[in-house]
Parts: structure tokens; sequence; C-alpha cells
């Protein structure tokens, strides 16, 4: 049985369709990749996962339970973490500080939603800027304490919304290299990218949106290969080429 | 080094003690009534504005109509005691937890709104609550006199059940083991989850929601505690003054002023509130003393002066540089010259 099953979920804004029946499913263990032009309606499509908002159509079922319209809190303490593409850090507090906000959503204890979240930055090498203000972090690190807030609530399956966009190449890789640790942990991805070489070499499987809807889903082989991919990513006189 | 830092901590710790214990015995060489007065008063801010910084500070809005809690707490105790004799002791907790029950009714819709709107919001109450209470001379079988505010019925001489004294010194005393119990309270709420909560959900709450924070509940919960301990001030304020009316306790400029010492100390710190207090106290006294007879209410204009000056050059408030220059000050004397992390 997949972890997370979409099944045609719809969600308009009035009369626009930024969601239009897309439907996928996310086996464990699994790197599954989100990917589709600007404006394609894949952080739409998160938000739906994630609780920010209740999809107009369709149902969202997570391991068996039927999650349609839960609030962002109740998904997250089930155990489905997300990251912002624009990332929202607690800029006035420290970057232990905003970590244990993630870790105490399975202790009330202080000292071991802090003795957690400092094993979680030791692992995304943050732990010498535990008492850095979030706000004094590089663009870099700011991204990097954003995987490791979400991870801090020991999730099954984390979402991360273009988390590598604005990294320099070396950083990109680093990335990539801490992504693949967390999926040998047993954590399933689900994830948004705009950079193909990064999404292409991580993920097991792809989704392509396009519009609001499915154009297709695949290995990253087949993707890439794709004439509508390719249509969708460079227009009509590409495709033949 | 690590006999500096253990030379800086027993100086840090001797500074704090002398400062508790100069606190405290403050009445026994201060006799003027005036003086104390004037400390009773700072320590009333202090701890109203400690208060309202559970939800001004820790939850991020702007609550800009406190002043109807302080009067809730006002009003509940001083009827209950004129009406059936109820000691204000046990009164306070009765207006404590109305006050209560009417922050968490009002703060579930408003506090979905963000920044302006909340303030405005919770200003229209206040002034709503003003009105109200000016135009009703009977509230139920109670009678609270409109505009003309209520005496507190006199009982010769010190009466502990009546919480009425002669002298300024038992008020004193009273005041400040209240600003001591609500600074430990907010000291420990910023130390335990809700407060990490509050402060998460305050500042970036679509973040926190996706951490796993109900951040509607837990701002809900900061209210009610902050209306709850705010009334209670309220009671002390008519016990010490035995006589109010509504323009005074629940007017707008009462409720600004809590939020312009919260803005200058420091909002969301502990200490924040106690240090804009010992500054715009002095400024407000001060000036009503001397300047009142040229324009009532300058003293307004005086704190909107002060605040502007910190907003432009100290936005987090005064606490901020105040705590540096303490380290600083720390770090001389013990020779640690190294920043110590406390």
């Amino acid at each position: 049985m997949a972890l997370l099953e979409i099944n045609n979920v719809s969600k308009h804004f009035g009369g626009l369709k930024a969601v239009d029946q897309v439907s996928m499913s996310i086996e464990k263990g699994q790197i599954y990749g989100l990917i589709g032009p600007n404006g394609a309606g894949k952080s739409t499509l998160f938000n739906c996962v994630a609780g920010t908002y209740g999809p107009t159509l369709g149902a969202i079922i997570y391991s068996g339970k039927d999650i349609t319209g839960w609030k962002p809190w109740d998904i997250c303490k089930l155990g489905i973490a997300r990251t912002f593409q624009i990332v929202k850090p607690f800029q006035t507090k420290t970057v232990l500080y905003n970590t244990m906000v993630g870790a105490f959503i399975r202790t009330s204890n202080r000292s071991e939603a802090e003795d957690r979240s400092m094993e979680v930055l030791k692992s995304f090498k943050l732990a010498d800027k535990a008492h850095t203000l979030a706000k004094n972090l590089t663009i870099a690190d700011r991204k990097r304490l954003e995987v490791a807030r979400a991870m801090a609530t020991e999730p099954e399956m984390l979402l991360l919304d273009e988390c590598m966009a604005g990294l320099r190449p070396n950083e990109v890789d680093q990335t990539l290299d801490e992504i693949r640790l967390i999926r040998d942990r047993g954590i399933t991805i689900f994830m948004i990218e705009h950079i193909m070489r990064a999404i292409m070499s991580v993920s097991d499987r792809i989704t392509v949106i396009q519009f609001g809807r499915k154009i297709m889903d695949g290995t990253p082989q087949e993707v890439a290969k794709d004439e509508r991919v390719i249509k969708a990513y460079l227009g009509e006189s590409y495709a033949a080429a | 080094m690590n006999t500096g830092i253990q030379k800086r901590k027993t100086i840090d710790t001797t500074l704090k003690v002398l400062l508790v214990l100069f606190v405290f015995t403050v009445p026994l060489w201060v006799t003027s009534p005036t003086t104390l007065q004037i400390l009773i008063f700072l320590f009333l801010y202090a701890y109203l504005t400690t208060t309202w910084n559970l939800v001004g500070g820790f939850a991020g809005v702007l609550p800009l109509g406190h002043s109807a809690y302080v009067g809730i707490g006002a009003y509940t105790s001083t009827v209950l005691f004129i009406s059936y004799g109820v000691s204000p002791w046990i009164g306070m907790w009765a207006g404590g937890l109305i006050a209560a029950i009417v922050g968490i009714i009002i703060g579930i819709p408003t506090l979905k709104l963000r920044g302006a709107y909340f303030a405005l919001s919770t200003m229209a109450f206040g002034e709503g609550v003003r009105v109200l209470v000016e135009n009703t001379m009977q509230l139920g079988p109670f009678n609270i006199n409109g505009p003309r505010g209520i005496c507190v019925p006199l009982i010769p001489g010190n009466n502990i059940a009546a919480f009425q004294f002669l002298s300024k010194v038992p008020y004193y005393y009273i005041i400040l083991v209240m600003l001591c119990v609500v600074l430990f309270i907010t000291w420990y709420i910023s130390r335990i989850r809700p407060g990490y909560y509050l402060a998460a959900g305050g500042e970036e709450p679509e973040a926190a929601q996706s951490l796993g924070v109900n951040v509607a509940k837990y701002k809900v919960w900061a209210m009610g505690l902050s209306c709850f301990l705010t009334a209670l001030g309220g009671t002390f304020l008519a016990q010490l003054a035995l006589y109010f009316y509504p323009k005074q306790i629940l007017g707008l400029d009462f409720s600004f002023e809590l939020a312009f010492i919260a803005l200058i100390g420091g909002r969301g710190t502990i200490a924040g509130p106690v240090v804009g207090a010992l500054i715009l106290r002095p400024v407000s006294e001060l000036t009503r003393i001397y300047l009142s007879a040229v324009l009532p209410g300058l003293h307004l204009v005086i704190f909107g002066l002060v605040l502007i000056l910190v907003m432009l050059y100290q936005p987090k408030g005064l606490v901020g540089p105040l705590e540096k220059l303490y380290n600083w000050f720390l770090n001389k004397v013990s020779g640690t010259e190294k920043e110590v992390r406390t």
C-alpha cells in the first residue's frame, strides 16, 4: 500500500484551477519528485497535502487515513513535516530555539527537546551555530535550518519545497547528500525542485504537472525523454529535436 | 580564565541579591508617602505591562484595549464588596475570572486578525466598554454609577480583610510581591513548551503551524491568562486609590501607556516591562506634576517623543543595550574580557 495517496485532488481559487484533478501515489522509502514550470501548481498541491489549504475536490490518504482538510499541526503530529519555498525561520531566535519548536511536538520536556535538537543540528552540521540568531545565517544555512527544524519533528514523510533554489552548485551537492541520508533513515521524501540536475539524480520517481494538470509520471529517465515534458519546459519548437 | 568566570558569576549573583534586598528594604528608609506612591505606581505599571506582555510581547500581537480588563478587575471586586461585603481579596479572583472569560471570548475571533487589525479591534473593544460603563448607572443588581465612578467604602484603620491600609507600606509590599510573581510566571512560561509555541506563532505563524503548533489555541490561552492577571492589578488599583471612574481606569491612554512601556522597555522580554516602567513612569509623574497646568495630556506627547527616539535607535527596546552594558561591566570587573555566554 502506498504511504501517501493523492486522489483526484483539485484546488480552485475562484475561477482559477490551480490544481486540477491530480493523482499520484508515493511508496514508503521513496524520494518522489514533483516538477513543472513556474505557476504549474506544485506549491499549491504541497499546501493541500500539508494542510495549509483544504483541497476543493478529491482526497488525500496517508497510510490508510483520510487526512483531507486536516489542520497543518495535526498533519505534522501524524508524521508529515514540510519546509517552505521561501524560508520562514524564527528570525529573532537562535538556531537551537528554532529547532526546539519542532522537537517539542514529541516531548514537553525542555531538556529532552534540547538534546534531540542538538542531535538533529549535529547531523545537519549546524551544531556550532546552535546559539547564532537565525537572522544572522547565510541563505544556505537558513535552508538547512528549515530542513533541520522539520526533521526535529521526527517525521515519517518530509515535504521539501525547493530546498535547493538559490544555492551554489557545491551546496546543492551537499544538500543532495543530506537528502539521501534522510531517505536512508527510512523517511519518505516528496520534493519540489527546479534544479533538473538535482531532481533527476536523486528521485526514484517524478510527476510532472503543468497548468494544474498532471502531464505524466515515471522514472527520471522516462520523464527526461518524454515529448510532452520537453514541450512544457522548452516550447513546441524544441519538441522535435 | 576559569577563576575569572567564577568571579564574574559571584559578582553577578551578589549584585542581583543586593538589588532584591534594596527593593525590599526601601520602605525602611523612605518615609515620604509621595515617593512611596510614585514607586507603587511604578511597580503597578510594571506589573500591568508584564501581564500585557504575555499577549503583546510573546504572542506577537499588539493589544490596545487592556484597560478594559483593569476595569473589569476594579469594578468586580468593588461592586462585590459594596453589595455583599465580599473581601476584595476574594473579589479580585472573581474579577480575574470574568476578565479571563471576556478576554477569551474577545480573543477567539480577534486573534485571527493580523497586525494593525488586531490592534484596532482591541482598541474598539476597550472604547466600547468605556462608553458602555459611562452610560450605565445600574448593571443588574449593582450600582456602577456611570461616568461618576465608584468610591470603595472606607473602613476605618488598617484592615487586612478589606484590603485597606492607612500607610503606603503594605501597598508597596503587596504590589512588589505581585510583580515578582508575575515576572516569575513570565520567566517560567518562556522556558516551557507553550512559551516556545507562543513566540514561534507570534513570529512566523505559518511556519509554527507546520511544526505542529495550533497557533490560535496558544494565543487564546495567553490572552486568557493575561486578562486574568491584568484584572488582579485592577483590583489593586481600586484598593490603592479607593476611587475610580471610567475615563481614568477604562481610558484609551491607560491602554496606550502599557503598550508604550512595553515597546520602550522591550517587547517580548522578561525585564522589558520593568525597564520601560522605570524610564517612563518618572517622565509621566514629572510631566504631570510640572506640566499638567500648561497642557493636560502633555505627558502622552512626551511619551510619543521618547517612543519615536527609542524606535529609531533601539527598535527592540532598551533592555538589549542595558544588558550589553551590564555584561560589559561584569567582564570589566571580573577580568573576563571575552564574551561569556550566560
